[in-house]
């Protein structure tokens, strides 16, 4: 049976606990301090780290928005289209759009587009059909679910249909691919 | 010896008997029978329970302001010396005072704990030296003191002790001559006597209330239990009338002759005073003083209240109540010279929280560092994922801005040539670009008409450059013209306004459309090879693919209603 720890005891392992407290206070107490300074230190920066962060993708929220709206407008996805086949995509497309809007195709010239201009290719799309056909057909290209921007038009009056016209467009299709930055090759 | 302020609504008194603990706080009284081991000390489990039971007593939790108890301790164990000092100094009295209690006591001051008061008033020394004063100097086993301070400590009280016996001649200050006061307890009783109203010694008596017991059980052959019952109604007037008065006298008598026996050497005075349950008996006094010769007169103090529950307690209640300049003997480690010293436990629990406290406030701002700095990182980590994002946001913004911004307003120049074109006006040709060249070729009625479409195509607002590259007269008595123009950047273009409607309109809306608000453009003739064609209406307008994000009002559907007429 353990012998109960008289008062005298008592007050000297508290004088004892404070004597050590005061010793590590002082012996270990600046390395600590140093230790969670450090620690401080580096989540302040962590902090500064983020507060920058935030401030640079708070523009983005507008950015994404306006990104977003134009999407909805052009019914398109920048990101989804694929480079190899976003020509021939687009051309069925017109076609398709000319035929819903009435228009009869005709002759479809496909060219090579140029680099430089950031071109896909372009299209020379013939179409015969009544005006508000081929008004249609004009009005609703910008949404075929791709990036084209028709480059000319031309109108004449068809000779076979009495209530048609001839439309010339051609049609160049944007290379989304051209917007993306180019990784530096070594000039050797 | 310091003067202590005592509160008695708000401070414990403590009896500390042999045999029982006797507590009163306001109005409420606590009784615990204590259970003592061979060497006069508390148990270990008299200790527990009795912590446990003060505590609930209390009510006391944490580290709620200390409360002052006032104990008053048993004669067991206790020397009592009356010493002449000289006068001195306190520190030099103090020396003075611990050589003398190491010359006087069996035991060295480091065991002991003890009180002093003046017992005289100063008296000068015959040979001429400092004068000199006899003190009354009360001692214990200092590990007696600390077993009740620590027990009474783990209770969240700060003790305060002194001696019964003193205590009690608190309630009978004691006359000029010499008397005693005697305390009949249960098994034992406590002889204090007094010489010039100056305490001279303490005496533990093996007699108490118990001989009196055993007595009445020889007396009237009666059970332990029915003796102690019959005992306690001997206070009582009746019980001496009836048959059995002769014996109670007899057995009293009997017990109270070894009583009388052992006081007859001690008692030095013609005082005896009584306290104690059995005092209450008016017959003990008188008996006892017969015992005695008569040369005694014995005396039994009054009966102190109900929440009094011992003369002890009532004792230290009026000392400690009364505003005297000494006030009651404190009985403390070392002489007492620190008395707040056995306060120190709640005062260190006090700096053990202050000092946490300041701990807490200086390591928040770092243990917000350690604690919330994985969280951080994580977030960090997913918003620097999320950053590589930010670069492809860009470029369909940008590739996106792009198509919007080359999206040439073909409709809108289309309208506004149909909406100049004079009445019969044929279009033969008409060629727009990206780059914001227009070049037409029609026949208008005459060269007035070329001249009008001309100014209405520039006051539109839109069209620069309006040249009229070849106007030349055509046997059908027209005018074939071959015109070019530019659009005007889109900053400054007039935007389109909305005419009344019917202001223009000559023909209601074909097919049942709904009538849009834009009028109706002239009518504009297109030539073919075959000279000869009815003239064509457009047709209805296609269904609308949903709304025009960012756009004016869907001008494609106000030029399709121009009218192609064939010559």
């Amino acid at each position: 049976m353990n012998r109960p720890i008289t008062p005298k005891e008592k007050r000297t392992i508290r004088i004892a606990a404070a004597c050590l407290a005061v010793y590590l206070a002082l012996f270990y107490g600046p390395a600590a301090r140093n230790y969670f300074a450090a620690r401080r230190a580096a989540y302040d920066k962590l902090a500064q780290q983020a507060r920058d962060l935030r401030a640079v993708i708070k523009p983005y929220e507008e950015k994404i928005q306006t990104a977003t709206n134009l999407m909805d407008r052009f019914r398109m996805d920048p990101a989804k289209l694929n480079h190899a086949s976003v020509m021939a995509e687009a051309s069925v497309a017109i076609q398709k759009a000319a035929a819903a809007e009435g228009v009869a195709v005709g002759p479809v010239r496909e060219t090579p587009g140029r680099p430089s201009a950031r071109e896909a290719g372009s299209i020379q799309f013939e179409g015969t059909g009544p005006v508000a056909a081929v008004m249609g057909l004009l009005h609703h290209l910008d949404r075929i679910g791709f990036p084209v921007i028709i480059d000319t038009v031309q109108f004449n009056a068809d000779p076979r249909a009495p209530n048609g016209i001839k439309a010339s467009l051609t049609i160049v299709v944007l290379d989304f691919e051209a917007w993306k930055p180019r990784e530096e090759k070594p000039h050797v | 010896m310091n003067r202590l302020q005592f509160n008695p609504a708000a401070d414990l008194f403590m009896d500390i008997g042999q045999d029982s603990l006797r507590a009163v706080l306001g109005r409420d009284t606590f009784v615990f029978p204590i259970e003592r081991g061979e060497n006069g000390r508390l148990t270990g489990l008299c200790r527990g329970q009795l912590t446990l039971r003060l505590r609930e007593f209390l009510g006391r939790k944490g580290l709620a302001p200390a409360r002052a108890a006032f104990c008053a301790l048993g004669a067991r164990g206790v020397s009592m010396r009356r010493l002449n000092l000289p006068a001195a100094s306190e520190e030099e009295f103090q020396r003075v005072l611990r050589l003398q209690i190491e010359s006087e006591f069996p035991l060295a001051p480091d065991q002991l704990a003890w009180g002093s008061r003046p017992a005289g008033p100063p008296a000068p020394s015959p040979n001429g030296g400092p004068a000199r004063q006899e003190w009354l100097v009360v001692a214990v086993k200092k590990e007696v003191l600390e077993d009740y301070a620590g027990l009474l400590d783990a209770c969240g009280l700060v003790p305060f002790f002194t001696l019964a016996a003193l205590a009690r001649a608190e309630l009978q200050p004691p006359p000029a001559g010499s008397c005693a006061m005697l305390d009949i307890g249960r098994a034992h009783s406590e002889l204090m006597t007094f010489d010039g109203g100056v305490p001279a010694s303490i005496r533990v008596l093996a007699w108490g209330g118990d001989n009196v017991t055993r007595a009445l059980q020889e007396k009237l052959a009666l059970g332990r239990d029915e003796a102690e019952k019959l005992k306690l109604t001997l206070d009582q007037p009746q019980a001496a009338s009836g048959p059995q008065g002769p014996l109670l006298q007899s057995a009293v008598e009997s017990a109270l002759a070894a009583l009388a026996g052992g006081l007859k050497p001690a008692v030095p005075g013609a005082q005896l005073y009584l306290t104690g349950k059995s005092a209450r008996d008016p017959r003990l006094a008188p008996l006892l003083a017969g015992l005695l010769g008569g040369a005694v007169a014995c005396q039994s103090l009054p009966r102190p209240p109900a929440a009094e529950p011992s003369a002890a307690i009532a004792g230290l209640m009026k000392s400690t109540a009364r505003e005297s300049a000494s006030g009651p003997l404190l009985l403390q480690s070392g002489g007492g010279r620190e008395a707040a010293r056995l306060a120190r436990p709640v005062v260190w629990k006090w700096a053990a929280a202050a000092v946490l406290l300041a701990l807490g406030a200086l390591l928040f701002p770092y243990a917000e560092a350690v604690v919330l700095k994985p969280f951080l990182e994580k977030k960090l980590a997913a918003l620097q994922a999320d950053r590589g994002r930010l670069a492809a946001i860009d470029q369909e913004l940008d590739f996106l801005k792009f198509l919007k911004q080359n999206q040439p307003p073909y409709l809108d120049a289309i309208y506004l040539l149909a909406r100049s074109a004079p009445q019969g006006t044929r279009l033969e040709n008409l060629t727009l670009g990206r780059h914001q060249e227009i070049s037409m070729r029609l026949k208008l009625g005459n060269s007035q008409q070329v001249a009008d479409f001309r100014s209405k195509l520039i006051d539109s607002g839109w069209f620069a450059n309006v040249m009229v590259e070849e106007q030349t007269p055509s046997p059908d008595r027209h005018v074939s013209v071959r015109m070019t123009a530019a659009l005007k950047p889109a900053e400054s273009r007039k935007p389109i306004t909305a005419e009344p409607p019917g202001k223009k309109s000559e023909k209601p809306s074909p097919g049942g459309e709904p009538d849009f608000s834009l009028p109706m453009p002239e009518p504009v003739t297109m030539p073919s090879s075959q000279p000869a064609a009815p003239p064509v209406e457009a047709a209805p307008a296609p269904p609308s693919n949903g709304p025009d994000t960012g756009t004016p009002p869907p001008v494609w559907k106000r030029v399709r209603r121009a009218t192609v007429t064939e010559p």
